[in-house]
């Protein structure tokens, strides 16, 4: 039905057509074309204002219009020309189809170059993050992120203990390394401070399960002080560096009321001014329970440093007596042990505000 | 050996080529390729020295012996007026008179003939070949001769007019036109139209561009794909596919416009 109707209107417009040519008849108004200009007018080398007078020629002339046709059929027969190959590939450029496919090429071509560039750029971010852990430690210190600064705390809590999507080898190290400055931290204890009974129980309970090689021969045990010295190292390294004046502004170093904590317990950095503040800050609100463990370990960090430029003497004696108090305190309540803190600690001073 | 002569030798195939589809017979084809390579040789291959190269050397030469091809069936077979109503149609048309009323061709010949150049368009070509045999009987009959529709015949005007059997003569091949065309536009029903009726729509003032009306001679006339027609002219498909459907649509609003609606309606 549908090819009927076809056939219907292509003779209808057939018919309509030889009407309109019939109703009028042309006559040739310019002599006939010579034949460079029939040439150039089949490969399409003239001007469009001469394109028109040579069609208006053609049109009342018959003998250049059959010249035409012949001439362009055998230039489209025409083996192997350059015109040919330009004129097929100025036709296929032209083909709203082709303009579509290329068109379609290039955006999934564009889409995969982004896609490429974004997975290598992780990669490479993740490769730097794991090879040079210390330059990351910088980047944290000196400019937390804006949403951990801005997270309540029990969020921030989870966050810090399950960080946004960590590798295996990433916790890894973590872990390792937070060992090796406990049992720093121990060592410090037992020969400087001479702490209590207790609080070795509780450098104990809060070190994570000790591994075999702690408690093996000497030889192992060497080989474990060459790991601490190490890390001692690579912290001093960071140390320094965090000692350093951060470029970051003020609101940016010193961020609101508890986040030193969470900061400290993912960066294990603090200065002892930075220890106190936290301390303040934290007893001045309602410290939750994780408050005194983390001040606790960030104490105990600051004593295994070795660095007597940023801890004096008398600040180690100071660290280790609030640590001492924490210990003892630690069956009291938290408003209680926090009163002994600020009590330890003392009016607030210039220093301290900033 | 001249260097004209080098380049025209180089399309020695092109011209045999075309001289064997512009001729069926073979030794008339040899004839007519090598009275081609002394056309270009005349006067110290003044026709090809005639070259500024805005085209390139083959199509120009393809252009020349297109031209010296006909000039040498002209030699051969003289030269003929076609009536009125074949001068109307063109194209094929004037193709296939030529070949069969002043060469003649056989129909299957001559038809074999126009489509070696228009290929494509067979069926076209045949039934316009056998509506010249029926039209003209004496079709073929005058070879090499003038015949009673040449230029030279036409009777001259008299101080500027016609004369009464000049005005005859005009008004007797109009009528034949109409009625011959009335036969076309119906041949598919087999019936007639009124000469009168198609004089009074061919009467009304339609206005084509050159490339208007090329595109339709091109697709309505001749034969010739659209998408064909279109990259003749310059027009992509897309472009010359929109072109023809305004036109069309034109024109019937052109005809609509001058009263003709009933007539248009019985016509198409």
């Amino acid at each position: 039905m549908a090819t009927i109707d076809l056939d219907t209107k292509k003779e209808s417009d057939r018919r309509l057509a030889l009407l309109a040519l019939t109703n009028q008849q042309p006559e040739p108004s310019s002599p006939c074309l010579d034949a460079e200009e029939l040439a150039c007018l089949v490969e399409g080398q003239l001007a469009p204002e001469k394109i028109e007078v040579c069609l208006a020629h053609l049109t009342g002339c018959e003998q250049c219009y059959a010249t035409w046709r012949q001439l362009d059929q055998e230039w489209q027969q025409q083996p192997s020309g350059a015109n040919r190959k330009r004129g097929m590939l100025l036709r296929l450029f032209s083909r709203p189809r082709f303009l579509a496919t290329a068109g379609s090429i290039l955006a999934v071509a564009a889409s995969i170059a982004v896609f490429l560039n974004i997975t290598m750029q992780t990669d490479r971010d993740s490769l730097l993050q794991f090879s040079t852990p210390l330059t990351q430690k910088q980047k944290h210190l000196t400019a937390p992120p804006a949403e951990i600064a801005s997270e309540p705390a029990n969020s921030r809590s989870q966050n810090l203990e399950q960080p946004a999507a960590p590798s295996p080898q990433a916790l890894e190290e973590r872990r390792e390394k937070k060992a090796r400055v406990d049992r720093d931290h121990a060592m410090e204890q037992k020969t400087a401070a001479k702490p209590s009974a207790m609080d070795a129980n509780r450098a104990a309970a809060v070190r994570p399960a000790p591994s075999p090689a702690v408690s093996g021969t000497p030889a192992k045990k060497s080989e474990m002080a060459a790991a601490d010295k190490r890390a001692d190292k690579s912290d001093g390294v960071s140390e320094k560096e965090a000692a350093a004046p951060a470029p970051a502004p003020p609101q940016q170093a010193m961020p609101a009321a508890g986040s030193l904590s969470g900061r400290a317990s993912v960066t294990g950095l603090l200065t002892l001014a930075e220890w106190q503040r936290m301390i303040r800050e934290g007893c001045q609100g309602q410290p939750g329970p994780d408050f005194f463990g983390d001040i606790s370990v960030q104490g105990r960090k600051l004593l295994a440093r070795h660095d007597t430029v940023i801890l004096t003497q008398e600040e180690r004696r100071q660290v280790s007596s609030f640590l001492t108090l924490l210990a003892d305190q630690h069956q009291q309540t938290a408003s209680r042990r926090c009163q002994a803190l600020l009590a330890v600690l003392g009016p607030l001073t210039g220093d301290d505000k900033q | 050996m001249n260097p004209w002569q080098k380049q025209a030798l180089t399309q020695w195939d092109m011209i045999n080529r075309m001289a064997s589809r512009r001729f069926q017979q073979t030794s008339l084809a040899e004839e007519a390729a090598l009275f081609v390579m002394d056309g270009l040789a005349a006067d110290d291959w003044r026709r090809l020295q005639a070259f500024t190269g805005r085209s390139t050397l083959a199509t120009y030469i393809g252009a020349l012996t297109i031209r010296l091809l006909e000039d040498f069936a002209r030699l051969r077979f003289g030269r003929v007026r076609a009536p009125l109503w074949i001068r109307r149609l063109g194209g094929i048309w004037m193709s296939l008179f030529r070949l069969l009323c002043l060469e003649r061709f056989s129909p299957d010949e001559a038809v074999a003939l126009v489509s070696n150049h228009h290929p494509g368009q067979v069926r076209t070509t045949e039934e316009a070949a056998y509506q010249i045999l029926g039209e003209i009987p004496s079709c073929g009959e005058h070879q090499g001769e003038e015949t009673a529709y040449c230029e030279e015949t036409t009777l001259p005007a008299a101080d500027g007019e016609c004369s009464a059997q000049e005005r005859q003569l005009e008004q007797e091949e109009r009528r034949q036109l109409f009625t011959i065309l009335g036969r076309l536009l119906l041949s598919d029903t087999g019936e007639g139209v009124d000469p009168r009726l198609l004089e009074r729509v061919a009467g009304v003032g339609i206005t084509l561009t050159p490339q208007e009306r090329l595109l339709l001679q091109l697709c309505y006339r001749d034969g010739i794909a659209v998408a064909e027609a279109g990259r003749m002219l310059g027009l992509n498909r897309h472009q010359v596919s929109g072109r023809l459907r305004r036109l069309l649509e034109r024109l019937r609003q052109d005809f609509a416009a001058a009263g003709l609606d009933e007539e248009l309606r019985l016509l198409l």
